[in-house]
């Protein structure tokens, strides 16, 4: 709701092709015109305000994430002779890859690619509610096939709209994606071997 | 923060200000732009969309939460669909890459927005200094300690939900409470394709409801509440 709102406020300010040429900072630009420079200003304040902190809050959710990965044995860990727990190991990995492609894609691309990602590991969730875990938790099937239906029907439509425009960034995604399917596989199977 | 922390402690509001505390940092300042490039004219209805394409997936979600309270996250619900397995390896670590690449999309949002204050428009090189400088004090102030973390967190979203309405609002009122998107911008007709990829990019501004979902053991009355948040 506050986003359709927002949507609304940002659209009934600019035009579809001011927004497009102001996207990496579309806010900022619709609050020009309503409200000149201290509208700006406004904006910009509370945009770095909810840059800052969701980053400070992710990079600790992401980092905790693969720490519990790592206790989990499913991800390998090496020291690389670092002081410190594994949790801020993770956190630095979880930081160097960030700043990688903060300053090797722009906007557009890093978008893309969050995109295709989380809608496929999305799309894996409901399959794995749906065939495993459905009876277990009391879930209606429907819903569950809804939600996939849904998730893919929007990433389809991305790919394809995406794959036209810039196929670069469609390919990148399908080969990290590949990567990280391969790189498990051989990971666990040697892990298991191990045992 | 308070530390007499109990089940059932977080109330509704307190459930949408976390989630909407994630949310709104990378959601609305990096992809209102994006989003409107794919949809054109009617992308507010992508974000609608998308609302209700995010409320579908939480469904599964909060299921799984709710019968292992204690089991929060993604990779604990994929270790229990799929066991210790490729794919469950995989998908984990496809999410913590979004989350990364998420992380990168705010850190370059941050730099094109404080550019606007010095009238820079298209920054090239200062965008990547400004959001890797971000990114090395986030990860200084996350060394420093989980403490901090949570009280930002809870003082920025009270600031950044009251001033992204008040933005909202003056943007609305000061339009007249008109919005005609055919007639502003009907050049940019991108057709039924490009509105469902603009829906795709939207999506990713929900992302928070999964961190929801990680305190679902505390939330009151989980489905009902957790269903609320990701609507508002």
């Amino acid at each position: 709701m506050i986003y359709l709102l927002v949507a609304w406020g940002v659209g009934s300010s600019l035009t579809v092709e001011e927004i497009v040429k102001a996207k990496d900072y579309s806010l900022a630009e619709a609050a020009r015109p309503a409200f000149g420079e201290y509208g700006l200003w406004f904006t910009v304040a509370i945009a770095i305000i909810a840059t800052a902190s969701g980053l400070l809050a992710s990079i600790f959710a992401v980092s905790r994430m693969l720490a519990m990965l790592t206790d989990m044995n499913l991800i390998p860990h090496r020291h690389f002779h670092m002081p410190g727990s594994i949790q801020q190991h993770t956190l630095v990995y979880t930081v160097v890859l960030a700043a990688l492609l903060a300053a090797l894609f722009d906007l557009s691309r890093i978008a893309s690619l969050g995109a295709i990602f989380y809608l496929v590991m999305d799309i894996i969730i409901h399959w794995g509610v749906l065939r495993h875990l459905r009876e277990d938790v009391g879930a209606s099937s429907w819903v569950v096939v809804c939600a996939i239906a849904l998730d893919a029907v929007a990433l389809t439509a991305f790919v394809a709209m995406k794959g036209a425009a810039d196929p670069t960034i469609i390919i990148i995604a399908v080969a990290f994606m590949a990567g990280i399917f391969a790189f498990e596989h051989f990971y666990l199977r040697r892990a298991r071997a191990e045992d | 923060m308070d530390n007499s922390y109990e089940k059932d402690s977080l109330s509704l509001v307190g459930t949408i200000a976390m989630g909407t505390g994630v949310m709104i940092g990378a959601g609305i300042f990096a992809l209102t732009g994006q989003v409107a490039e794919f949809a054109g004219p009617w992308f507010p209805l992508a974000f609608l969309l998308a609302a209700v394409i995010s409320g579908f997936s939480a469904y599964s979600y909060v299921k799984v939460t709710r019968q292992y309270p204690s089991a929060g996250g993604i990779a604990m619900i994929l270790k229990k669909a799929y066991g210790p397995s490729t794919i469950t390896g995989a998908a984990a670590l496809l999410m913590a890459i979004s989350m990364v690449i998420n992380e990168s999309l705010v850190a370059r949002t941050f730099g094109t927005y404080t550019l606007q204050l010095f009238g820079i428009d298209q920054g090239g090189i200062w965008v990547s200094v400004l959001a890797v400088g971000l990114i090395i004090v986030a990860f200084l102030v996350n060394i420093a300690g989980n403490q901090i973390i949570g009280t930002i967190s809870t003082v920025t979203s009270v600031l950044k939900v009251g001033g992204i309405l008040i933005f909202a609002f003056a943007a609305i009122w000061a339009a007249g409470f008109s919005f005609e998107p055919l007639t502003r911008g009907a050049t940019s007709d991108t057709g039924a394709e490009g509105f469902l990829a603009g829906v795709a990019l939207a999506i990713l501004a929900y992302k928070g409801f999964t961190t929801i979902t990680n305190s679902g053991g505390e939330v009151v009355n989980p489905k009902q509440n957790v269903g609320r948040a990701i609507i508002a």
